[in-house]
């Protein structure tokens, strides 16, 4: 099965987005289009250039991957390859967790509202990869977020996001 | 000509220096020298997450704690590089060479006591040659029209993407990405909408203060996360330091040829945009290396003078890179990019009127640099041991606060959810180019100068039309036209190698 790399992808993704403000600025007035034009055909060229150096890339290194070198190549460095193909897994679920931390904080405050949620969202990094005991996690989130919600009330007066959540349970 | 010069001056110094104003810069540096002890947080992300706390400032405090931000993360970062073999920006990376055998050889504090005279000496001297070099910015910026200011962009902009990290095709597709964000909203001429896809959050445009969070806070907070690291040096415990700081301080002077040497190389290299603080601090390890003739045998080894070449470098680039940021409003690397966007948020545009009637407020700014340069050094020699112990602390624990305060930052720019979701969108994207070698410095650079970009080309094709200018026919559009195609040509023909690892460290300069 062809690997297409994560990289060609991305820049897959950017010629079609580029593409895409193409036809928008078509769309548009003369003025309007005058200069974005102009820089959207710059733009969709470089990053066709870049998807083509990309792709070529890739399948240089499906050749070189492929069973005769590949092969070849693996009775050698036996070893050290299953070492970093270790390494590699470790790293790789280790860079997934951390965007799904990361992805689930403006989930949490669309829903929870910004006190709530990153209150809940502490306590549980707290416990789950520092390793605290909820007591202790739930102490230091509140003392922190207790005291950033009356910085925020009294210094700034502006009224953090409610959350959705709450709108809906009708409280 | 110096009697303005000299006025601002001193009027900056007062600002500065009195009660209550000195409290901005000291508080800025002692937070910049905490995040520059975390690697993978830098001063950029320190900004980052400053600019929506300070929105509602008054320019002056806003200079004073910039200022500070940007001069007080260069000397703490080569405490780790020297105690723990970490260097606390990349910058560092340099002064580890030398700096890291010396502790081990139980010179721990020699080392530290030399970084910090480098460092402050070094800053002083960067920061003279920007003052001397102001007289000569104010005549030139004059000289600037619409066609030099839109040659100016695209300079700015393809030099740091051609000599910034990852290739060149990404580079220029970075800043063509920014500049096409800079566009979303009404057209300043016609009112139209322009790529908001019916989106009413997209009318008022792309923000600067969530995209930047996004960008450089949000995505060095991800990488934190992805590295692994449990505490900020690896290790949970350290021991107390030996060796004497008053030999660290005056093997500084008794290499005075090769301190000023390496000064004069960051400081030029400074100026230069899109060129890293690591290039310099190398740079000048490299000379140091090449000019100690038939003692170079003990570089590597705990050799002293690669202590110092590396740290006055990487302190006396930040006076440099603030000569095109004030005077032409490009950015000398990430820093002053961070610093142009606070800049251009609180209306003070560089350039013309920065050197002419707002010269006090650059010496604010001159004076605070200056101010925690030698805050840093003097409290980073104080404070050694404490700080060793800092970075025992777990990452764990810092980086809820660090994710908390980034977004609470975007909400309060203009307290919108949806700039939340923008900044992460920011954080991810950024995340993304950081980890596939793309610069983020270009795309930030568009972001920030896309109007200017706009309404230049605007007024130059309208003047063009008139037969008011003849673009071609504009000496310092040859110039910078000259300087443009240079960038491009000189790189290929010195046939650069890879610029993957150079380019990492100058996508983090600071």
């Amino acid at each position: 099965m062809k690997r297409i790399s994560v990289n060609t992808l991305l820049t897959g993704a950017l010629v079609c987005f580029a593409t895409v403000l193409l036809f928008e600025t078509l769309n548009l007035g003369k003025a309007a289009r005058l200069i974005p034009e102009k820089v959207v055909v710059f733009t969709l060229c470089l990053a066709l250039v870049q998807f083509i150096k990309d792709a070529v890339a890739n399948k240089t290194r499906e050749l070189t991957d492929s069973k005769f070198f590949g092969q070849r190549f693996h009775l050698k460095k036996e070893s050290q390859h299953d070492r970093r193909k270790g390494v590699a897994q470790i790293d790789s679920h280790r860079e997934k967790e951390a965007l799904i931390w990361v992805l689930v904080i403006p989930v949490l405050i669309f829903f929870l509202g910004f006190i709530p949620a990153m209150f809940l969202y502490s306590s549980c990094y707290f416990r789950l990869k520092d390793g605290m005991n909820w007591a202790k996690a739930i102490g230091i989130s509140t003392i922190l977020f207790g005291s950033l919600y009356l910085l925020i009330d009294f210094v700034t007066h502006t009224a953090l996001h409610q959350g959705k959540l709450w709108d809906w349970l009708g409280i | 000509m110096l009697e303005p010069i000299l006025q601002a001056a001193g009027e900056g110094f007062f600002l500065v220096f009195s009660w209550p104003n000195v409290v901005y810069p000291v508080i800025g540096t002692l937070v910049a020298m905490y995040f520059a002890l975390v690697p993978g947080l830098n001063g950029s992300s320190l900004m980052a997450l400053a600019i929506p706390l300070t929105l509602s400032w008054e320019p002056l405090p806003v200079l004073l704690i910039f200022g500070a931000f940007v001069g007080g993360a260069t000397f703490t970062g080569s405490i780790t590089a020297i105690l723990f073999n970490i260097p606390g920006r990349t910058s560092n990376a340099a002064t580890l060479l030398d700096g890291f055998p010396l502790a081990q050889q139980g010179k721990a504090k020699t080392a530290i006591g030399c970084s910090a005279t480098a460092s402050a000496l070094g800053s002083t001297f960067g920061i003279v040659i920007l003052i001397l070099l102001i007289p000569v910015m104010r005549k030139t910026i004059l000289l600037f029209g619409p066609p030099e200011f839109l040659m100016l962009t695209i300079w700015g902009i393809t030099t740091i993407a051609v000599l910034a990290r990852g290739s060149v095709v990404k580079g220029l597709l970075a800043g063509g990405i920014g500049l096409l964000l800079s566009f979303v909203g009404f057209d300043p001429r016609t009112a139209e909408l322009r790529y908001t896809f019916g989106i009413l959050y997209l009318r008022d445009g792309i923000s600067l203060v969530p995209a930047s969070l996004g960008l450089f806070a949000l995505a060095q907070v991800i990488d934190l996360m992805a590295s692994g690291r449990r505490t900020i040096s690896g290790r949970t415990e350290v021991d107390e330091l030996s060796g004497s700081v008053w030999d660290g301080i005056r093997s500084v002077f008794l290499n005075f040829g090769l301190f000023l040497r390496s000064s004069v190389l960051g400081t030029v290299i400074g100026i230069i945009p899109g060129v890293g603080a690591s290039v310099a601090s190398f740079v000048a390890y490299g000379q140091a290396v090449q000019t100690a003739g038939k003692n170079r045998k003990n570089f590597g080894k705990g050799d002293i003078r690669g202590v110092i070449a590396p740290e006055a470098a990487n302190d006396a680039k930040d006076g440099g890179a603030l000569v095109p940021t004030l005077a032409f409003g490009i950015p000398g690397g990430t820093g002053t990019a961070m610093l142009l966007t606070v800049l251009t948020i609180h209306g003070l545009a560089p350039g013309r009127e920065m050197l002419t009637t707002d010269l006090s407020l650059v010496f604010v700014l001159i004076w605070s640099l200056f101010l925690s340069n030698w805050l840093t050094s003097l409290l980073g020699l104080a404070l050694v041991n404490p700080l060793s112990r800092m970075t025992t602390i777990r990452v764990s624990l810092i980086i809820p606060i660090i994710l908390a305060l980034a977004t609470l930052g975007a909400y309060l720019s203009n307290g919108r959810i949806e700039d939340v979701f923008v900044a992460y969108i920011f954080a991810f994207f950024g995340y993304g180019m950081k980890k596939f070698g793309w610069s983020r410095i270009p795309l930030l650079l568009g972001l920030v100068l896309g109007p200017l970009f706009e309404n230049s080309f605007h007024l130059t094709l309208r003047l063009q039309e008139l037969g008011r200018i003849d673009f071609f026919a504009r000496p310092i559009v040859l110039i910078l036209l000259g300087l443009l195609i240079a960038s491009f040509v000189l790189p290929m023909l010195k046939n650069r190698p890879d610029r993957m690892d150079r380019g990492r460290a100058s996508d983090e300069k600071d």
